[in-house]
C-alpha cells in the first residue's frame, strides 16, 4: 500500500489535516489523553516506590536477625571478635542487610552535675541510634526534641526509666564506671522504646570497650534481613555456615508475621495498581471515542469516493496512535512529576520517580486509544449510504 | 404521553445507549470496589497487625531495674516488685475494653530440672539449671460482671510456635523449648521433674508441646503460671504482663502528655483508641503498674497503616474523577449524536425546557439501571479481591451504595448538560438542514 | 394514479440501436424492512446521455443513485455498469467500482473539511491508485477554481465547494457520472455556474445520471426519468428516434415534441 513515495507523502499530508484541523479541539483531546496518562502514571509511580517504601518500612520494626556467641546463657559476659561484624555481607540479593554491633557491660552510672550515681547496663552500640524510633517520651515536657545539634565530644543515649530513676536529662553529662576504668559522655536524646532499651545508656562501642577493658570484642550483631521468607532463610544458614563458632539466631517474631503483613500490603496495592490501569483505559476510551464519533462522516465520505476500508481505517488508528503518543508522552512524564509532589504531600517524603511506569504508561494509553478507535474498525465495512442516512 | 415519549427514545439507537450503561457500570464498578475496600483495609489490617504479638507491656512500678539482653533478664531472684494477679479482670473495664483482644502475665523462676526420659547428658540424679517460664494457656478470667474472658500467651505471642500443644492448666502439663528438647533428647509425652529453692520437693509435670520461638524460650520450660508461682513462693503474683489492644495509628495530638492536656481534648484523647491512651487507662485500673507501649511494634504498625490507607483513599479518589470524566464524556457524545433528533423536536413545537426534561429524565434513567449495575459488579469485585488478600471479603454497605448512585446520577447530568444546552438552544433549522 | 408494471422499453426499441447500453437495469426492487423503496424498476443507459432523475420525495430516486454508485446494495434485480454485474459485487469490490467507474456529485457536497481544495481532489486520486498533483491542478482549472486551490471548504462558497467536488468526481476519469441534486444547497447564480460544466460534460460525452426536482434543470438534459412510489412512471428520450412516451397510465402519449416539456396533463385519459 502506497508503495511510491507520493502516495506516502499524501498519506503523511492528510495525517496532518486530520491532526491540526481544529487546534482547539486537538488540544482538548490531548488535554484529556495527558490527563488519563499522568494520572495513572502518578499513581503507578506512587504505588511502585510504595512497596519499596514500605518494604523499608519494615525496618523501623527493628532486627530480626540476632548473633550471639554460643550458649550465651550461661552467662552474658561471653563475648566474640569484633571483625566477625565486617565480614558478614551487607548486600544480597534480598536487599541491604543494616549490621549492629553491641558491647553489654554492667557499670556504675553517674551524673556529674549532682553526683547522683545507679547500676546499670551500658550498651555500647556502633552505629549508634541503628534503627531506634526516637520518640518523645511521655512524661518529659512534649516541647522538646532531640539536642539540634551534637554536642562536642562523645554522647550517649539514656532509656527513659533508667534516666528517671537518676533524674537523668537531656544535655547532662555522665560518669559511666567499670572498675578502674571510667568514661565520660552527654547525654544527646532520651527514648522510650518500651524495650530494653528504656533500661539501659547507650554509649559508642569503642568506649564500651574501653570501659570493660576489652578492645575489640563484642556481645552481639543484630541484622535487618530484608527479603522473602526464602531469601532470609537462605541467608541466615549461610552466614551459620560462614561462622561456626557462633549462634545465628532468626528472630521470629518479625521474620514470620513481616512476610504476611507484606503478602496482604503487596496484594492490596497490585489490586490498586490494577484499578488505575482500568481507570487509565477508561478515561482514554472515553476521549477516544468521541473522535471516532466525529469521524463517522469522514468514513462514509472516503468510502464513497472509493476509499478503501483498509486506507481509511489506517488513517484514522494511525492518527489514534499519533494522539495516543503524544498524549503518553506528556501525560505520563507530568504524572511521574505529580507523583513526588504527591508523596511528599502525602508521606511526607518525596516519591522517587521510578522510570519502569514511563513506559508502560505510553503503552497503555497508545493500546487503548487504538482501541477507542474501534468503532471506527466496525463502521468501515458498513455502506456509505447506510452511513450518511444516520443509521450506522 | 412523556412516559411514551421515554419509552420510545430508549429502543432506539440500543447500541449508543448500551455504550452510555457499559461506561458507567464500569466507572461504577471501578469506584465500589475502590471505596469498599478503602473503607474496609484499616479494620483488615489491623487484625494482621495483630500476628506481631502485643504491643503493650507492663512492669511493676517498684521494680528494680532490669538487666536484660537478647530477652534474658540476669537479674538476681529475689530482687524486685511482682504485681497481683487479682488486678489482672480490671483491664476488661476500661473504656476500650473491646479493644483489649489478649493480655498473658508471665513470671519466670530458675529451676533445676530432670527427666527420667533423658538419655542424654544427664542421667537420674544429675540435674540441670533451667529457667521455667509461667504463664496463661485458654485461661479462662473471671471478670467483675460474671462473664469470662479468654485468653492466652498464643495472642500476645502469636510467634510462639508449638509442636504438639499447649498446656491445660491445673493438670501438670509444660512445654519444653525446642532447644531443651534437642540437648537433653526429651520428647512429648515424657515427664519432666523441676524443683526449685522456694519449693525444693520435685514436682513432676508432663510434656505436653515443644515450643519454638526463635527467643530465649527455646532453651526453657514454658508452663503454667500457677505453677511458676508455686515453685517461687509467689502465689498470686507476676511480674510482666503482655497486652495486645487493636488501635489507631498516632497522629501529632495523640503524642500530647495527657497531664498537659484541658477537659475536652483530655476526653477527646481517651476516647480514641490511640495506644497511648489505652496505656493511660489500664494503668489506671493496675496500682502500681508502669505500662508501656512498645514503640516498636506500635509506631511502625501506625506508620504502615496510615500510608496504606492514605493510598488506598488517593485510589478512590482517582476513581472517582475518572469515572466521572469518562461517563461525562459518553453523555455528552451521545447528546450531540442526537442533535438532529432534539432539534427535530423543537422544530415540531417542544418547548427547550421540555426537551431538557426529556432528556434529563432519560439520562436519569442510564445513570440509575448502569450505577445499580456497577455497584452490583463493584461488589462482586470488592469480595474477590477482599477475600483473595485477607481472606475475609468487605461489607456491603448502603453507604457505597448512596455515593455511586448519587455520583452516577450528578455525573451523567453534568455530563450531557453543556451539551444539551447547546442543542435546545439551537436555532433547529440549520441542524436539519444538516449543517 | 395506478401504474402498471413497466413493459421494458428495451423490448420495444427499435432494432436499429447501434451502441450497447452502458448501464442496465433489471427489475430493481430495495426493500428497508418492510418499506419498499424501489419496487422493480428497469431501463437502459445509451453512454453519452444525460439523464434527468425526478420524482415527488420518497419516490426512490436517491435510492436508485445510490445503488448505481455502488453506496447502497439492491435487495433484487440485476444492475450491469459497463458489463459488470455490480449487484453481484462484494464491498471491497464495490469499493473499487467507486473508484474507478463512478464520479459522484453529492447534494451536500461531502468535502473534508480540513483538507484545501486541492487535497480534496488528491484524496480521490489517493483511493485510485496514485496521487499526480499536476492532474489535480488542471482539473480545478478546468472548473474555474485555479486560484482556489489552498482554500479550505470553509473558505469557499457553496458553487466553489460543489466544484470541487466536480473536479474530485471527474479525477479518475469515471464512465459514469451521478449527481444527486447537485444544486440543491445553491443559490441561482452558482447553480448556473454548476449546470454549465455538467453542460459542458454532457459535451465532451460523459454519461450522467442527475437526481433534480428542478424542471428548468430538466430541460437541460436529454432524457428524463420519473418514479413514483418506487416504480417508474416515465420515461422520455430526447433523441430523433421516436421513443415511445409513456404515460402514468401505461398508455402512449400523443407524438409531440421531444423530451422535457411533458407532464401529466398531456396525456390522454
Amino acid at each position: 500500500m502506497g508503495a511510491t513515495s507520493g502516495n506516502r507523502s499524501m498519506f503523511r499530508r492528510l495525517l496532518r489535516r486530520l491532526l491540526f484541523a481544529n487546534h482547539g479541539r486537538l488540544f482538548v483531546i490531548l488535554l484529556a489523553l495527558s490527563a488519563g496518562a499522568a494520572v495513572s502514571a502518578a499513581l503507578l509511580n506512587l504505588q511502585v516506590d510504595a512497596k519499596r517504601r514500605i518494604n523499608s518500612e519494615f525496618r523501623a520494626f527493628g532486627p530480626n536477625v540476632l548473633i550471639l556467641p554460643k550458649s550465651s546463657l550461661a552467662s552474658f559476659d561471653a563475648t566474640f571478635s569484633e571483625s566477625t561484624a565486617k565480614e558478614i555481607p551487607e548486600s544480597y540479593p534480598g536487599g541491604r542487610v543494616t549490621v549492629s554491633s553491641a558491647l553489654y557491660i554492667a557499670g556504675r552510672i553517674s551524673i556529674s552535675q549532682t553526683g547522683k550515681s545507679i547500676s546499670g547496663i551500658v550498651a555500647g552500640i556502633r552505629p549508634l541510634m541503628f534503627l531506634r524510633i526516637a520518640v518523645a517520651p511521655s512524661g518529659t515536657d512534649p516541647g522538646k526534641p532531640p539536642l539540634p545539634n551534637m554536642p562536642q565530644g562523645p554522647v550517649c543515649i539514656s532509656g527513659q526509666r533508667i534516666a528517671a530513676r537518676l533524674g537523668v536529662e537531656q544535655n547532662a553529662s555522665l560518669v559511666i564506671t567499670d572498675g578502674d576504668h571510667s568514661e565520660s559522655c552527654t547525654v544527646f536524646s532520651l527514648i522510650h522504646t518500651g524495650g530494653a532499651e528504656d533500661d539501659r545508656v547507650e554509649v559508642e562501642l569503642h568506649q564500651a570497650q574501653r570501659l570493660a577493658g576489652l578492645p575489640g570484642r563484642i556481645s552481639a550483631i543484630s541484622l535487618y534481613v530484608p527479603g522473602t521468607s526464602q531469601q532470609k532463610a537462605d541467608y541466615v544458614a549461610s552466614l551459620q555456615k560462614q561462622f561456626p563458632d557462633i549462634e545465628v539466631r532468626p528472630l521470629r517474631q518479625f521474620s514470620e508475621a513481616q512476610a504476611k503483613i507484606y503478602s496482604r500490603i503487596s496484594g492490596l496495592l497490585t489490586a490498586a495498581t490494577a484499578i488505575i490501569l482500568i481507570l487509565t483505559a477508561l478515561c482514554v476510551m472515553a476521549a477516544m471515542t468521541n473522535i471516532a464519533a466525529e469521524r463517522r462522516n469522514d468514513v462514509g465520505m472516503m468510502k464513497a469516493i472509493g476509499g478503501s476500508a483498509r486506507r481509511v481505517l489506517h488513517l484514522f488508528v494511525t492518527e489514534a496512535v499519533v494522539l495516543g503518543l503524544a498524549g503518553g508522552l506528556i501525560g505520563a512524564a507530568a504524572g511521574i512529576a505529580l507523583s513526588v509532589v504527591l508523596g511528599k504531600a502525602v508521606f511526607g517524603v518525596a516519591a522517587a520517580p521510578r522510570l519502569i511506569v514511563y513506559p508502560i504508561c505510553v503503552a497503555l494509553t497508545v493500546i487503548v486509544a487504538i482501541l477507542g478507535a474501534y468503532p471506527l474498525r466496525r463502521l468501515v465495512n458498513v455502506r456509505p449510504a447506510t452511513i450518511f442516512r444516520g443509521e450506522a | 404521553m412523556f412516559a411514551r415519549l421515554i419509552a420510545d427514545s430508549f429502543t432506539r439507537r440500543p447500541r449508543r445507549k448500551l455504550l452510555t450503561v457499559a461506561a458507567l457500570s464500569l466507572g461504577m464498578a471501578v469506584v465500589t470496589a475502590a471505596l469498599s475496600v478503602a473503607l474496609d483495609v484499616g479494620d483488615r489490617l489491623a487484625a494482621e497487625f495483630t500476628s506481631l504479638g502485643a504491643n503493650l507491656v507492663v512492669t511493676p512500678q517498684a521494680d528494680s531495674l532490669p538487666l536484660e539482653i537478647g530477652g534474658v533478664d540476669y537479674r538476681p531472684v529475689n530482687s524486685g516488685a511482682y504485681l497481683p494477679e487479682s488486678d489482672l479482670p480490671k483491664i476488661k473495664s476500661v473504656f476500650w475494653h473491646n479493644n483489649i483482644i489478649a493480655f498473658a502475665p508471665i513470671l519466670e523462676v530458675p529451676v533445676q530440672a530432670w527427666s527420667p526420659a533423658s538419655k542424654n547428658s544427664f542421667s537420674p540424679g544429675v540435674v540441670e539449671n533451667a529457667t521455667l517460664l509461667g504463664t496463661w494457656s485458654q485461661h479462662a478470667l473471671a471478670l467483675s460482671d460474671g462473664k469470662e474472658f479468654v485468653t492466652s500467651a498464643e495472642k500476645t505471642n502469636s510467634w510462639w510456635s508449638v509442636e504438639g500443644r499447649w498446656f491445660t492448666e491445673n493438670a501438670d502439663e509444660t512445654l519444653i523449648g525446642a532447644n531443651f528438647a534437642r540437648k537433653f533428647a526429651v520428647k512429648i509425652g515424657d515427664s519432666v521433674n523441676v524443683a526449685a529453692a522456694a519449693k525444693p520437693a520435685w514436682k513432676n509435670l508432663r510434656v505436653v508441646g515443644i515450643i519454638a520461638t526463635g527467643g530465649p524460650e527455646d532453651d526453657a520450660i514454658v508452663g503454667p503460671l500457677s505453677i511458676a508461682q508455686e515453685l517461687s513462693g509467689k502465689p498470686g503474683l507476676y511480674r510482666k504482663l503482655y497486652v495486645l489492644a487493636l488501635t489507631k495509628p498516632e497522629d501529632a495530638f495523640a503524642h500530647r502528655d495527657p497531664k498537659t492536656m484541658d477537659q475536652k481534648d483530655f476526653e477527646r484523647w481517651s476516647c480514641s483508641p490511640y495506644v497511648s491512651s489505652i496505656a493511660y487507662s489500664i494503668q489506671q485500673v493496675l496500682p502500681g503498674s508502669d505500662v508501656r507501649v512498645i514503640r516498636r511494634i506500635a509506631d511502625s504498625e501506625g506508620q504502615i497503616l496510615t500510608r496504606v490507607r492514605s493510598l488506598l483513599w488517593l485510589v478512590t479518589l482517582a476513581a472517582l474523577l475518572a469515572a466521572a470524566l469518562a461517563v461525562g464524556a459518553s453523555s455528552a457524545a451521545s447528546v450531540i449524536e442526537r442533535r438532529s433528533e432534539l432539534a427535530l423536536m423543537k422544530a415540531l413545537g417542544a418547548g427547550s425546557g421540555m426537551v431538557g426534561f426529556l432528556l434529563a429524565a432519560e439520562q436519569l434513567l442510564l445513570a440509575f439501571v448502569g450505577g445499580t449495575l456497577g455497584y452490583g459488579f463493584g461488589y462482586v469485585l470488592a469480595r474477590i479481591v477482599g477475600t483473595k488478600i485477607f481472606g475475609v471479603p468487605p461489607l456491603p454497605s448502603f453507604l457505597v451504595l448512596g455515593v455511586v448512585l448519587a455520583l452516577a446520577t450528578v455525573v451523567t447530568l453534568l455530563g450531557s448538560a453543556l451539551p444539551l444546552r447547546r442543542a435546545t438552544h439551537c436555532e433547529p433549522a440549520p441542524i436539519l438542514r444538516g449543517e | 394514479m395506478t401504474t402498471q408494471p413497466l413493459v421494458n422499453p428495451v423490448a420495444s426499441l427499435q432494432p436499429a440501436q447501434q451502441t450497447p447500453p452502458q448501464v442496465v437495469l433489471e427489475n430493481l426492487v430495495k426493500e428497508y424492512g418492510t418499506l419498499r423503496a424501489l419496487g422493480g424498476v428497469s431501463f437502459n443507459i445509451q453512454p453519452g446521455e444525460w439523464i434527468a432523475l425526478m420524482g415527488p420525495s420518497g419516490s426512490g430516486k436517491t435510492t436508485l443513485i445510490n445503488i448505481l454508485g455502488g453506496l447502497d446494495t439492491a435487495t433484487s434485480g440485476r444492475v450491469t455498469v459497463n458489463g459488470q454485474d455490480i449487484t453481484r459485487l462484494g464491498e471491497s469490490d464495490l469499493v473499487r467500482y467507486r473508484a474507478e467507474k463512478i464520479g459522484f456529485v453529492f447534494q451536500q457536497f461531502h468535502l473534508v473539511p480540513y483538507l484545501t481544495a486541492l487535497e480534496n481532489v488528491m484524496l480521490a486520486q489517493y483511493f485510485h491508485s496514485v496521487t499526480d498533483e499536476s492532474q489535480a491542478v488542471e482539473a480545478l482549472q478546468r472548473v474555474g477554481l485555479a486560484d482556489r486551490l489552498d482554500h479550505l471548504p470553509a473558505k469557499l462558497s457553496g458553487g466553489e465547494q460543489q466544484r470541487v467536488a466536480i473536479a474530485r468526481a471527474l479525477i479518475n476519469q469515471p464512465k459514469l457520472i451521478l449527481a444527486d441534486e447537485p444544486t440543491g444547497n445553491l443559490d441561482e447564480a452558482n447553480e448556473e455556474i454548476v449546470i454549465n460544466i455538467f453542460r459542458e460534460l454532457h459535451q465532451a460525452g460523459h454519461t450522467i445520471l442527475m437526481v433534480t426536482h428542478d424542471v428548468d434543470i430538466a430541460r437541460n438534459a436529454s432524457r428524463r426519468i420519473e418514479l413514483t412510489h418506487g416504480h417508474l412512471t416515465l420515461d422520455t428520450t430526447c433523441n430523433f428516434l421516436e421513443q415511445p412516451k409513456l404515460c402514468p397510465h401505461g398508455k402512449p402519449f400523443p407524438s409531440s415534441g421531444c423530451c422535457s416539456t411533458l407532464d401529466a396533463k398531456s396525456c390522454n385519459p
